[in-house]
C-alpha cells in the first residue's frame, strides 16, 4: 500500500513538473521573447508617461515611457481597446492578430536589427488583462 | 451423475486458482496477449477521450452565464432575446455565423456571445464557441466560424502564422497599416485560396474583418488587400505555378505597381 502510495505521488510530481514545463515553454512560444521592467528601464531609460506626449513622440521618446507604463500597468488593466486608442493613438506595431493594440518602440531598418513594441493584452471580453514589452522581429 | 457435476466444478476451481496465481506474478513474467494489449490500448484511448470530454464540458460550464450574477444575466438575456428577435433570424444552419454580426450597442453588447442558444446550436458546436472565446485575438464571426469549422479554422490560423512568415522574409518588421500590414492580408487570402477555394476564404476573411472597433480606413485597406490577394492565388492557381515564391513575386509586382493600399509609408 506504501509502496503504491509512494509511486502514485511520484508519479504525480512528474506529471505536474512536465505539465508546469510544457506551460512554460507555451506561454514563451505563445508570447515570445518578452522583457521585463527592469531591463526596458535599462535598455531605453525611464520617463513619466503621459498621454499627449505618447501621441505625438517620436519612437525614441516612446521607448523612455514604456517602464514607466509598465510599472503602471494597473490603470490600464480592463480598459477596452477603443480607449487605448483614445489614450495613446492608432496602434502600429503587429502581435497575432490585428485587434491587440501595439505600439513600437524599437524600429530595425533590416533583419539584423530588432523591433520591440508594447503590446496591451486583451482578456475574454477583449478588455486589457497586462501590458507587455514584445519582441517583434527578429530572431538574430 | 454428481461426480461428474462435482468433477467440473473442481476443474474450475483449479482454472480460477491458475488465474489468480498468473495475476499475482510480477508483471514482466505475465504472459502479455494481443488481446491484452489491445484492451489496454483501448483503455487509454477511452482515457484520453474521457479527459477531452471532461475538459469540453469544464470549459463550457465555465464560460456558461450561469456562472456569472444571476441578475445581471436575466436582464442581458431579456435584452438580447430582444435584440436576436429584432434580426428576424430563424434557428438553424448559418444562424450562428450571422447572429454574431448583428450590430449591438450598449444594452446588447455581449449578446453575440449568447448566439449558440438562440441558434439552437449543437453541444459540439456551443462548446467550441464558447472555447474559442479563450482566445481574445478572434472576431465574433471568426468564433462562430471556429465552432462550425473548427479543423479549417485551425488550418486558417497556420496559414496566418505562415503569411506573417512570409512577409516578415520581405519587412523588417510586422507593422499596421503599412506594406508588411497589406502583404500579410495578401498572403493569407492567397494561400486559403489555395487550401480552401475562394468561397470558404472569403468566410474566413470577412469574418476576420468583422471588429467593431476597427476604424473605417483600416478594414477598407484590409479588405482591398484581400480582395488582391484572392485574385493573384486564383490567377497563379490557373497557371499551375502555385508557389510561395510565385506569390512574392507576384505580391512584389503589386507593391511596385501601386496596387497594394497602405495608409503610411516607411518609418515614423
Amino acid at each position: 500500500m506504501n509502496s503504491k502510495f509512494a509511486k502514485f505521488i511520484s508519479v504525480l510530481l512528474v506529471f505536474l513538473g512536465f505539465s508546469w514545463g510544457l506551460l512554460g515553454t507555451a506561454k514563451h512560444f505563445w508570447r515570445g521573447e518578452t522583457l521585463s521592467q527592469s531591463k526596458v528601464e535599462a535598455r531605453w531609460g525611464t520617463a513619466e508617461f503621459d498621454s499627449e506626449a505618447f501621441k505625438k513622440a517620436e519612437i525614441s521618446d516612446r521607448a523612455k515611457m514604456a517602464a514607466n507604463l509598465l510599472r503602471n500597468q494597473k490603470s490600464f488593466v480592463g480598459k477596452k481597446r477603443s480607449e487605448i486608442r483614445k489614450e495613446l493613438g492608432s496602434f502600429d506595431g503587429f502581435y497575432f492578430s490585428d485587434m491587440f493594440p501595439t505600439y513600437i518602440i524599437q524600429r530595425g531598418k533590416n533583419h539584423q536589427e530588432e523591433t520591440w513594441q508594447i503590446v496591451f493584452l486583451l482578456d475574454r471580453k477583449e478588455n486589457v488583462s497586462e501590458i507587455i514589452v514584445h519582441k517583434n522581429c527578429c530572431d538574430n | 451423475m454428481s461426480a461428474k457435476i462435482f468433477g467440473q466444478n473442481i476443474k474450475k476451481l483449479r482454472d480460477r486458482d491458475k488465474i489468480l496465481k498468473q495475476d499475482s506474478l510480477p508483471k514482466s513474467k505475465k504472459e502479455e496477449s494481443p488481446n491484452l494489449k489491445l484492451s489496454l490500448k483501448l483503455r487509454s484511448s477511452n482515457t484520453i477521450r474521457g479527459l477531452t470530454k471532461l475538459f469540453l464540458v469544464i470549459i463550457a460550464i465555465w464560460n456558461s452565464p450561469a456562472l456569472g450574477d444571476e441578475v445581471r444575466a436575466k436582464v442581458a438575456t431579456d435584452d438580447c432575446l430582444n435584440w436576436f428577435t429584432r434580426s428576424k433570424l430563424k434557428p438553424g444552419k448559418g444562424c450562428l455565423g450571422k447572429c454574431v454580426t448583428i450590430p449591438t450597442d450598449m444594452s446588447s453588447f455581449d449578446c453575440p456571445n449568447s448566439c449558440t442558444n438562440f441558434c439552437d446550436s449543437s453541444l459540439g458546436t456551443s462548446a467550441l464557441f464558447n472555447i474559442s472565446d479563450l482566445y481574445p485575438g478572434l472576431t465574433p464571426a471568426e468564433k462562430a466560424l471556429a465552432a462550425e469549422m473548427p479543423s479549417k479554422t485551425l488550418k486558417a490560423y497556420q496559414l496566418s502564422w505562415k503569411a506573417e512568415q512570409i512577409c516578415l522574409g520581405m519587412f523588417p518588421a510586422s507593422l499596421t497599416n503599412d506594406a508588411s500590414d497589406g502583404c500579410r492580408h495578401y498572403m493569407w487570402s492567397a494561400l486559403m485560396t489555395k487550401d480552401f477555394g475562394d468561397e470558404i476564404a472569403s468566410k474566413f476573411l470577412n469574418a476576420h474583418e468583422q471588429d467593431p472597433e476597427q476604424p473605417s480606413e483600416e478594414k477598407a485597406m484590409d479588405i482591398e488587400n484581400n480582395k488582391l490577394g484572392l485574385s493573384a492565388a486564383s490567377l497563379i492557381i490557373k497557371s499551375k505555378k502555385f508557389s510561395e515564391d510565385e506569390l512574392s513575386k507576384k505580391f512584389q509586382q503589386d507593391l511596385k505597381s501601386g496596387k497594394i493600399r497602405v495608409l503610411k509609408q516607411g518609418d515614423k
